[in-house]
């Protein structure tokens, strides 16, 4: 049964208060990136139509499933460790799902450069390497930061917890701003 | 520390308003950089540009390369801050000390490079001193980056004896610290949002950049201020 103190949204956000200064920020780069992008592809739709050809949607529909997994199980961990158990599996699971989106990013990025395509080809080609680039960098900070929240996992303090809610958010975002890119780079027709 | 210290590490603190206004009015506007020419600007005009305006861009460029110093000074004042606060940590303090002297060598290097450029417009290879000048100017960022960072993880680190120094601030150091990172598409790119004349890797990042030392220098000066009301200072694993 659900209770009225769980359906109460909470008086404040999780985690540290400023990491999410620092994940608003991210998110407002990233949407200048969208914006740039978009604008660029309504200009010359059929050249990035052709561009986009070379890439392949179910890769990027895998990596879209290894990201939404591994968000819901650092969620899981992070839960877990409220309830004083240990989240560790969870969180181990997660970080090896991440590692794998590298991988799977990696074969990509080589496939794609083997076909011929470079970032300096036209502006597909630039925001694609760019974006998913960012995006990356993002993924490999945010597998650190799991790497340290896994160290935490079974902590009770609450400077610890805070430092897993703060870990889990950054994660959410990564996870957030793929489900924009996948879309734009990969979809949109 | 005495009254004396307080009083110096609000003058380097200073060094700041100079960083600031020798940016802006000899580079920016006696340089003739804002807007900047950009890698696809032409080679016949750029020539041009140094030949006309000789005299006024050794001004701009022997400033600019001189306004390097004020990087040390104003890096030697967060020195002397953060240690006062935490004389056990060394790693973060000399880390950013030696990043902050380290942020002003590539703003020396492109000021003299540029200043070559326009010492002997007619006979220098001034296409070549131009990008060095930019390459320098702008892949000098992961110095920053560093600094940012020690700063920013410093601060988040001490909250409770530094409250004057906002954890937001710190977010926002380490975020336009790693924001910086697009500078390494700079050598890719002649036009466009990327190159080093293009709305990220110019207008956005130096923007940035400078919101970020205008403000993190605000809340460092109140720091000093309140450190030496209350005299806060760690103490070994108990005040952390």
């Amino acid at each position: 049964m659900i209770t009225a103190s769980r359906v109460t949204a909470p008086k404040v956000l999780v985690g540290d208060q400023g990491v999410w200064i620092f994940i608003l920020a991210d998110l407002v780069l990233f949407l200048c990136f969208f914006t740039l992008y978009s604008a660029e592809r309504l200009s010359d739709v059929p050249a990035f139509r052709e561009s986009q050809a070379l890439l392949s949607s179910a890769t990027g529909a895998i990596n879209t499933l290894l990201l939404l997994t591994s968000s819901w199980l650092v969620a899981l961990g992070v839960h877990r460790a409220r309830d004083r158990k240990s989240g560790r599996l969870s969180i181990a699971t997660a970080i090896a799902l991440g590692v794998l989106f590298v991988g799977v990013k990696i074969t990509e990025y080589v496939h794609v450069i083997d076909d011929g395509a470079s970032m300096t080809d036209n502006g597909f080609f630039m925001y694609y390497f760019v974006i998913t680039g960012m995006h990356l960098v993002h993924v490999l900070i945010g597998l650190v930061v799991l790497v340290l929240v896994f160290g935490k996992a079974e902590s009770v303090s609450r400077k610890d917890r805070v430092f897993m809610e703060s870990g889990a958010a950054y994660w959410h975002m990564v996870d957030l701003l793929w489900l924009f890119i996948f879309p734009l780079l990969y979809l949109l027709t | 520390m005495g009254t004396h210290q307080y009083r110096l590490i609000r003058l380097c603190l200073w060094s700041c308003v100079l960083i600031v206004l020798f940016f802006f009015l000899f580079w920016g506007i006696i340089g003739q950089n804002l807007p900047p020419r950009g890698p696809d600007f032409p080679l016949e005009d750029l020539v041009i540009h140094f030949s006309e305006h000789s005299m006024t861009l050794r001004l701009a460029y022997v400033m600019t390369a001189f306004s390097s110093v004020f990087f040390l000074t104003w890096g030697t004042g967060i020195f002397a801050l953060m240690r006062h606060i935490d004389p056990d940590d060394y790693v973060l303090p000399y880390m950013q000390l030696i990043s902050a002297s380290f942020t002003g060598i590539p703003v020396f290097l492109a000021g003299l490079f540029w200043l070559a450029a326009a010492f002997r417009p007619e006979t220098a290879p001034i296409l070549l001193l131009h990008d060095l000048g930019w390459f320098f100017f702008d892949l000098g960022f992961a110095f920053t980056t560093i600094q940012m960072v020690s700063i920013s993880v410093f601060f988040m680190y001490h909250q409770r004896l530094a409250p004057t120094y906002p954890a937001w601030i710190c977010w926002v150091g380490i975020w336009v610290g790693l924001g910086q990172l697009l500078f390494l598409l700079v050598p890719f790119f002649y036009s466009g949002p990327f190159a080093w004349a293009g709305l990220f890797n110019f207008w956005i990042e130096f923007s940035a950049v400078f919101f970020w030392v205008v403000f993190a220098t605000i809340f460092l000066y109140r720091t000093v201020g309140h450190i030496e009301q209350t005299g806060a200072k760690a103490v070994k694993s108990s005040s952390r």
